[in-house]
């Protein structure tokens, strides 16, 4: 009975140990893909940033036809006046 | 054979003392240093470095965005080629133009000396690149060569703003510190709080569960949303680089300010500096010389000086001048006018309008000199204005009491009497906005997570009535319409301005050939979007301000026309 309950202890314990050798490796893997998944979001919010300078966005308006006009006109709205009766 | 038992169990019992004692000097003298050795090999922690806030423009948009970057070192021991060759594969990436022999044979001949130090076993062979450049040189797959993860920040639109952003340095023990402008004023929050990880890990580098972990988080920097415009920032710096070169001036500051709530909208200086090389510019360029230089206002300081007269009770709008027939005897020196015309029994709109100095020495004297020391003292000059930018000064009034009749004259029509931009800027938004002391103010939101607050500024204080403020403006629009620069003014727009050319102190006396010019003013005169100063530093092509600061004035306004909705009131 002690034999067995002895080696019963100690296959579980191996058990064990290998479980948490395993939950370490995918804790580690799981970090280091969180570690890339950041490197990646900031290179691309880099990327965004860079496309969306007043110097890019000037450039593909540019591009796309759009000019600063040169000449402003105001139109004065003629004011209302009261009727004759 | 019993002799043999005998000499065999001694051997064995010697073995077993000589073993007890090698397990007794293992296990209880080595214990400690033992323990501290395994637990070394086991035990990993690691800071978490804390991502510094970036900061952001009225629309949201970024001034300037924190980046991934890399630090690439060496360690000597383990490079497979010669330091010549690593040095001439790696010296390219590491100039901003490879086509440059001299920078590149710099740069080489520095990586080859680092290099070429064998006694070490880690070198920093470059901070902050890029990661375009970390690939291509992990494509060129050298040994020895490493990647660390840093922080870099990201300029989108380059050099713009930058002496109201400032940038990141290094202090002494070689962690990133914002300096000057917002970077400096606002480092602590910027920067946020270093986390830590500490925990077993195996041979391999997997963490040993069991062995239990202790966490620390790290807490971000806080992004920080100003009330920077980039459109208005970026016309402001076109106009002014325009006008610094049409004019022949050595350099020269915008400032635009919401007079309703202190709201910078733009501040720009030339020269400047680019925050991400600040490294190769003068530290001189660091400062902005809106918070950071003095100068004396000259005629722009009249209209406080005026207000304090009308507000005071001493001078009314029609009020004539009767000393203003010629020029104005006080003590030894005699006060003129600036084109040496006069004008007996002048009214204080037109003292304004003619920019009359003996006229403003009349509300001077009118005043007494206690009276406007705390009428200056209220509009804020010789104080700091309290703008949240690093580096801000403020050159003090003579002390009260101390002014005899000279100082009296000449302050009323702004010499001898220094002050910076800002300060010129937050007087005469009191009286655009009604009579109220306002504090000027770059950054209005700060965020984090979920998470957002207004930056509090003290509430705006009454400095003179709104009457008074509403006639100072009335004076202002006229000097627009009749005075000197009224060829510049965009016909139909409702503009209060003044103009000033100030001469410079040097070592004591005032320099012959140059002169500063100002422009001050604020649109619409009623209910005003906008107030602006315009200075230049000894421009050539003029001598009076009217034909150099004036014209810029209204050339920066008429692209802020449109964008702020202000349209002609005629």
């Amino acid at each position: 009975m002690l034999i067995f309950f002895l080696g019963a202890m100690a296959v579980s314990s191996v058990l064990m140990t290998v479980a948490t050798a395993t939950s370490g490796a995918e804790v580690s893997s799981l970090q280091k893909e969180q570690a890339r998944l950041s490197d990646q979001k900031r290179y691309l919010e880099g990327t965004l940033v860079k496309t969306l300078s007043m110097d890019q966005l000037q450039e593909k308006s540019g591009s796309l036809g759009y000019v600063k006009p040169v000449n402003l006109v105001y139109v004065a709205l003629p004011e209302s006046v009261a009727k004759l009766p | 054979m019993l002799l043999k038992i005998r000499i065999l169990s001694i051997v064995f019992l010697l073995l077993f003392a000589a073993l007890s004692i090698r397990l007794f000097y293992w296990q209880v003298i080595k214990r400690a240093s033992l323990s501290d050795e395994a637990k070394n090999q086991y035990n990993s922690s690691q800071i978490i470095a804390a991502p510094r806030g970036n900061i952001l423009a009225s629309d949201k948009s970024f001034w300037v965005v924190r980046t991934q970057a890399w630090l690439i070192w060496a360690n000597p021991r383990q490079i497979e080629l010669t330091p010549r060759e690593i040095s001439n594969k790696l010296s390219p990436f590491f100039v901003s133009d490879p086509g440059d022999a001299g920078s590149l044979l710099a740069e080489s001949q520095r990586l080859e000396t680092i290099l070429g130090r064998g006694d070490v076993s880690w070198i920093a062979l470059k901070q902050k690149v890029n990661d375009e450049v970390k690939r291509n040189i992990e494509a060129l797959n050298i040994g020895g060569i490493g990647f660390d993860a840093q922080e870099s920040s990201y300029y989108p639109e380059a050099s713009s703003a930058a002496q109201i952003l400032g940038f990141v340095g290094k202090d002494e023990k070689g962690s990133d510190i914002g300096y000057f402008g917002i970077e400096g004023y606002y480092d602590l929050p910027l920067s946020g709080k270093p986390g830590f990880v500490g925990g077993q890990k195996d041979a391999f580098g997997s963490p040993i569960l069991l062995g239990g972990t202790k966490e620390v988080n790290a807490v971000s920097g806080v992004d920080l949303e100003t009330s920077i415009d980039k459109r208005i920032q970026v016309a402001v710096e076109k106009g002014l680089a325009a006008g610094i070169g049409k004019y022949g001036a050595l350099g020269g500051s915008v400032t635009v300010m919401d007079p309703a709530d202190g709201s910078i909208m733009a501040m720009a200086s030339f020269p400047s500096f680019d925050p991400a090389k600040y490294s190769g510019y003068s530290n001189s360029l660091f400062k902005n010389p809106v918070i950071s230089d003095s100068f004396e206002p000259g005629s722009i300081l009249k209209v406080a000086v005026m207000a304090a007269g009308l507000d005071a009770g001493v001078v009314q709008p029609e009020t004539s001048c009767d000393i203003c027939s010629g020029a104005l005897k006080v003590d030894k020196y005699l006060i003129k006018t600036w084109n040496d015309r006069y004008h007996p029994g002048i009214t204080m709109t037109d003292v304004i309008v003619e920019s009359d100095n003996v006229g403003m020495s009349f509300v001077g004297q009118k005043l007494g000199a206690d009276r406007l020391y705390d009428y200056l003292h209220k509009f804020g000059i010789g104080e700091k204005t309290g703008i949240d930018l690093q580096g801000e000064v403020a050159p003090k009034l003579r002390e009260k009491g101390t002014w005899n009749v000279v100082d009296l004259a000449t302050a009323s029509f702004g010499q001898g009497v220094a002050v910076t931009g800002i300060e010129m800027v937050r007087a005469v938004a009191a009286i655009a906005n009604g009579g109220y002391l306002v504090t000027p103010k770059v950054v209005g939101v700060i965020r984090s997570d979920g998470w957002e607050e207004k930056v509090k500024t003290p509430p705006p204080t009454r400095i003179i009535s709104e009457k008074t403020a509403r006639e100072v403006t009335q004076m202002m629009v006229e000097a627009v319409d009749r005075g000197e620069a009224k060829w510049t003014k965009i016909p139909g727009f409702s503009v209060a301005g003044k103009t000033g050319t100030a001469q410079i102190p040097v070592a004591g006396h005032y320099d012959a050939a140059n002169t500063n010019h100002s422009f001050i003013g604020f649109a619409p005169a009623e209910n005003p979007k906008f107030v602006m100063l315009v200075t230049l530093n000894s421009p050539q092509s003029s001598p009076w301000a009217a034909e150099t600061a004036a014209p810029l004035w209204f050339s920066i306004a008429k692209e802020l026309f449109p964008y702020l909705g202000v349209a002609p009131s005629q």
